[in-house]
This record gives C-alpha cells, structure tokens and sequence, in this order.
C-alpha cells in the first residue's frame, strides 16, 4: 500500500516535471505543423487565407508545373545522400577502426572544425575553388592540363552537389561512427577466424549491424540537402532552383495555401522516411546505451 | 523527518508556482477587462511612469536606420527613435500592414516605392499634410515630386527617404565601353552577364532596353517600372529565350555575391548597385558603372505614414520626424554609413555649416553625382515599382523564368 502511494506521489511528479518540455514540443513544434497541413487546403485570399476547404494549391503544384522543380530538388538530395554514404562510411570507418584512439579525435574534429565557420561563408568559399579563376581552373592550367578555364565546375547541378556534399558530409560520418563503436572487434576477429575475408565481413557482418547508423546518416542528410537555400542560392546560377526557394518565392508572394501545400508534402516525405528508418533499420538502437 | 521537510517543501512550491501560473495567467485578462491596454506585466516592476518624452516607431529597412545617431533627432525635437527592421520583403509587409497590427505597432514606415496606392487603397497608411514638414521646399530635387506612385488620388502617400539611380557595373578591362543595356545581352559576353536576382530589378532594366530600342517591337512599352499583362509577356518571354541560351552566368542577389561575381571575374557585366563598383576598385578591378543610353532605373526608399498614429496622438510627431529628415543632418549621416542619398541640397547646406561634423566637399560631389544622374542627360529615368498593377503575373513569370 505504502509502496503504491510513493508510486502514485512520484509518477505524478514525473508527470508534472515532465509537462512544460511535452507542451513545449507540442505548442511549438506539432501544432505549426498540424497547422500548416490543415491550412494548405484553406483558399487564398488577397492577403491571408480563408476557411474554405478546396485542393487548388496541390492542383496548382501539378498544373503550373512547381512539381518538376519539387522532383528536381528530391532527385538532387537522394543523389547527394547516396554520394555522401559512399565517401562517409569508408571515412567512418576508417575513423573507428584503423586510426589509433589518440588520433581519432584529432580526425572527428577535423571534421567538426568547418561549423565553426559562418555556414554562408563555408559555402561562398566553394566559389574560389569551382570558379572560372578559381583553385581549379588555376591548377589545372598550370599543369598544362588545360588552357582556358573549365567554365562548367560553377554555377550548375555539379557545384550544387559539392556544395551539398561539403555542408552534409560530416551528418554521415558521426552516426555511422557511433554504430561501428558497437561493432566489437571481437565479433570482426570472429568472423574473420570463420575464414570470411574482409570484404564479406564488411557485407555480412558490419554493414547489417551498423544499419541504424547508416540509416540515421542518411535521413540527417537527405533533410538537410531537402532544405537548404544557400548552396543552390550561391552555386546553382540561374539554372538551379529548389524547393525551399520556390517556398520563399512564395511566401514572399503572399501565396500562403501554395507553400503550405509544398511544404506538407515535405513533411510526408520526411515522416516516411524516418518511420521506415525506425521500423527497417532500427535506428532507435543507436541511441540505446553501450554495453 | 529530512524527507518529510523536503515533501512538504515541494509541495508548497509546487503550489504556489501553480498559483503564481495561474495569477499571471489571469491577470492580464482582467485588466483588458478593465480597458487597460498597456504592458500587463509593467506594474510588477514598480510604479508606472508616464513617459516622458516622445517615442515614434520606424519600421524600416535596415539599412535606413543611423543607429545611435538617431539621439539627435531626441537632442532636436524630444522624438525618442524606437527602430525595428521590416527586412524590406515588401509583400509580407503589406500583409503584416494590412492583414495584421503593424499599422497600428509601428508609426511610419520606410519601404521601397510602389506599394502606396495598395496600402492607402486599403487604409493602412494616412495622406502626409505637406504643410507641416515646411523642409519639404524648393531645396528638394524637383524631380522628387513627380515619383509616379508617390500621389494617390492627388494626395502625397509617399515621401522619399533616401533614393539613387542604379544601371550596370562592368569591367573596363573586358568590356571597354559599356554605355547601352545591350551589353547583358550581347551574345559574344554570353555567360559573363547577370541581373540581380529580383523581378523588380531584372524585368525593369530589361523592359528598358526593348523599349528604348524598340526591339522585337517593343518599343510601345508605356512604363517599364509598370508592364501591363502583354508587356510582361513579351519581356519575360525575351528573358526566358537568353536565359535558356545560357546568357546569364547567375542572377545574384546580396552585397557580397554583388561584389564578389566582378571581382572574381566570374562576371564582366550586370545590372547592380554602383556601391559595388567602389567595393570592386578597392580590390583592384577597373570596375566601371554605365551610363547607359536608355536611362537609369531610379528607386526611392519612401516614408509612409502608419494609420496608428492618430489614435496614438503621434500625427503631429510624425510629421516633425520627417521634416528633421529633411532638414539636412540625416542626409550627412546616412551618405557617411551607408551612401545612399537624401534628395534635398539641405544636406550640402547642413554639411557647409558643420564642416567639423562632416567631410562638405565629399558630401558635395556625392549629392551631385546622384542628382545629375537624374539630370535627363541621355536616357529617362524609368522609376522601380515593387507593387506594380500585375505584381502577382510578375511573380508567377519570374517563378517561371528560375524554373526554365
């Protein structure tokens, strides 16, 4: 009896303790966003919207075309996030694995050190590498490889995938790090005892048991690439617009059911995206404590 | 017993925090209640004061303010300057200004020129009584009160803030002479063009070119600041066809891709601001700006005032504000920080008779610069409008046109 009184007394302190974080996500994070799908199917007026419930901003996203820049952009993040677990893994990996602990930290920030840097400027400083006068092209031509400049390393596609790629990288490699840290070495020398050569081990042994991490890295990524303005703003010249651009665009021009109707089809994407890394790639055990 | 003390302890805590909550929470309501409509919050730090000196609210772009020398428009008239940023994103501000309560927050307003007739059509802002800003005389630059969407209905919704006369920067050393818009689209500097990233810059100076050389007949234009539905057509219709032929190497936007696209050499022609052109010299680029045989696109900064003012007994106020603008001191400061222009020779007269506070012959040739450009010495002046009768097709072609 006394046990469940002291029971009763503490959950309704966790209760009350936890309380204002729970109305806080809550008020600020799911209402907005419960807010934004509901008002995505509300009619435009000249300034605001009105409760009237049609679907023309998601015929709107058919007919004048928005989605091609909408497919554009995905196809643009899903590349990137391809590339960036290509590169990342190996670095991952070589990280945990292969460098000596002493080093390894010394590796991470490396990596950590560009965010101390303006994210702007991290990605304007691309320009002096990829630009027509720039590290490349300067390069290149003293090596005798060229003698006019390579005009296509700027202001295009390519430039937007560097730009993606150098921003994102580092969102792969930390979560993948910390999956390969509970890949015992033990369970490496194991398989390997078995007679698996490393490539098997690699396939068979680690990549399945670092899936949360790989899956983590991917989503970090893929989100991030989906919605980031700067790159494409600083690197894609006048060819390249995305999603998150058309969104300002359409903010600014007061086009509200519009962006919100963009906007809840991201939100889809990404809600579907983390429930398959959830229920696929179990990628909540990466936040499960070490053994 | 420790352990009891601690219990009771937060017990008593938690409750008084939940009555705390629940004070606060009320609290406010009841005094609505009782129609008071100030800080509910404000009694709790001490005795309520009237204030003592005047406070107007500016709701401004951010680069009009001049900062803590604001203080001498509080040493002149008493006017405590409250300034807030409204990012100068014209749409969202009209619908803050109409939909929403900046109207009412803010006293006046400082938003680039076209929006007047929108926001007087819905009430937003209030007429100025030219007879109380006595600076507004015939030392202002003539050519100022002829702004096309200053007067509505006759009426003066908009005065000028700081204004200029923007057209190309180029790189004399690649392009040798640059005195027609041509140049952005001339097919040998294909890939080293670009126009700035905004309908109301790029539409405007391409509308421009076309009329004035009258090409693919356009020539009928009326006013490029102001395209009507076929106008635009035709002009976003060009801009698309050079755009896809890859004329453009990008459409900038901001002070430092403006700067750095010409000194890169990424870029040896474009549309832009002449401040890049000083930014560009400085770094070593015979960087030049046009004259351009077809004009310049003027632009005005405008002061428009709030409809809150009345009700705040801040009409009178308002106007002193704007007269003191004129009255030369915030010309000599805003051309110091920012360059930009106030269009009134008070500011040469303000700067002759404080040579101590100001450089006046630096201010002169600064002021003449600007005006002469208005000076019809070759093309029109052809004035930017934000809010043009078809802003929302311009929105939808320039969407358009980044998608091509």
């Amino acid at each position: 009896m006394k046990t469940k009184i002291g029971k009763s007394k503490g959950s309704s302190l966790s209760f009350l303790t936890l309380l204002p974080p729970v109305l806080f996500v809550i008020i600020l994070g799911v209402l907005p966003l419960i807010l934004i799908i509901i008002w995505s199917f509300f009619e435009p007026t000249e300034y605001w919207i009105k409760p009237h419930l049609t679907i023309a901003a998601y015929l709107k996203f058919i007919t004048l075309g928005r989605y091609i820049t909408f497919v554009k952009t995905l196809r643009v993040s899903i590349t990137v996030t391809f590339l960036a677990l290509i590169i990342g893994y190996p670095i991952a990996y070589f990280i945990r694995k292969v460098v000596r602990e002493k080093f390894r930290n010394i590796l991470l920030f490396i990596f950590i050190i560009p965010f101390f840097l303006s994210y702007i400027v991290r990605v304007f400083s691309l320009r002096l590498i990829l630009g027509r006068y720039g590290v490349i092209n300067n390069v290149l031509i003293w090596m005798g490889l060229i003698s006019v400049p390579i005009e296509g390393l700027l202001f295009n596609e390519f430039a937007v995938h560097i730009g993606l790629l150098s921003s994102y990288l580092p969102f792969m490699i930390f979560p993948i790090v910390l999956s390969i840290e509970r890949v015992g070495d033990s369970t490496i020398e194991a398989s390997q005892d078995l007679g698996a050569p490393f490539f098997q081990t690699l396939i068979r042994v680690i990549i399945p048991l670092t899936k949360p991490g790989i899956f983590a890295g991917c989503i970090f990524v893929f989100v991030s690439s989906l919605g980031t303005t700067v790159e494409w703003d600083l690197l894609g010249g006048v060819s390249e617009f995305s999603t998150q651009q058309m969104l300002e665009s359409l903010m600014m021009a007061l086009k509200f059911p519009s962006a919100f109707a963009i906007s809840t089809l991201i939100l889809a994407i990404t809600i579907c995206a983390l429930l398959l890394g959830f229920k696929y790639a179990k990628m909540g055990k990466l936040f499960e404590t070490l053994e | 017993m420790e352990r009891n003390k601690r219990k009771i302890t937060r017990r008593k805590f938690l409750g008084t925090s939940l009555k705390i909550g629940a004070g606060m929470a009320v609290y406010p309501a009841l005094r609505n209640l009782m129609g008071r409509t100030d800080s509910p919050f404000r009694a709790f730090a001490g005795t309520e004061k009237a204030p003592e000196k005047k406070e107007l609210r500016l709701w401004a772009s951010g680069t009009q303010t001049i900062e803590e020398h604001w203080v001498k428009l509080e040493n002149d008239l008493g006017i405590k300057m409250l300034f807030a940023d409204n990012g100068n994103a014209v749409g969202p501000v009209i619908s803050k200004m109409i939909f929403g309560d900046a109207a009412e927050i803010y006293d006046v307003n400082g938003l680039q020129g076209g929006a007047e007739k929108e926001l007087a059509d819905q009430g937003a802002i209030l007429p100025w009584d030219m007879s109380l800003i006595p600076n507004w005389d015939e030392d202002v630059w003539p050519m100022m009160r002829n702004i096309p969407y200053h007067l509505v209905n006759g009426k003066r919704y908009g005065i000028p803030f700081t204004i200029n006369a923007d057209s190309m920067i180029y790189n004399a050393d690649k392009v040798p002479v640059c005195d027609t818009y041509a140049y952005v689209f001339d097919k040998t500097l294909k890939g080293k063009t670009s126009m700035e990233d905004y309908w109301a810059n790029a539409v405007i100076f391409t509308a421009m070119y076309l009329k004035e050389n009258n090409i693919e007949g356009m020539g009928t234009i009326g006013d490029p600041g102001n395209l009507m539905v076929d106008e635009l057509e035709g002009v976003m219709e060009f801009l698309i066809k050079y755009k896809k032929a890859g004329q453009f190497r990008t459409f900038w936007s901001g002070w430092e891709q403006g700067v750095s696209l010409i000194t890169s050499g990424e870029v040896w022609c474009m549309t832009g601001w002449e401040p890049i052109v000083y930014a560009a010299q400085e770094k070593g680029i015979n960087a030049k700006y046009a004259v351009p045989k077809e004009g310049y696109e003027g632009w005005s900064n405008d002061l428009l005032l709030h409809k809150g003012v009345k009700k705040k007994g801040l009409y009178e106020t308002a106007h002193e504000f704007v007269n003191w603008i004129y009255s030369g001191y915030f010309g000599n400061q805003i051309m110091k920080m920012r360059g930009y222009c106030s269009p009134t020779d008070k500011v040469i007269k303000y700067a002759e008779e404080h040579p101590d506070e100001f450089d006046t012959e630096w201010v002169k040739g600064k002021q003449k610069h600007v005006h002469d450009k208005f000076k019809k010495k070759k093309g029109e002046t052809y004035w930017q409008n934000v809010r043009p009768d078809n802003f929302k097709l311009y929105e939808d072609w320039w969407e358009k046109l980044r998608r091509a």
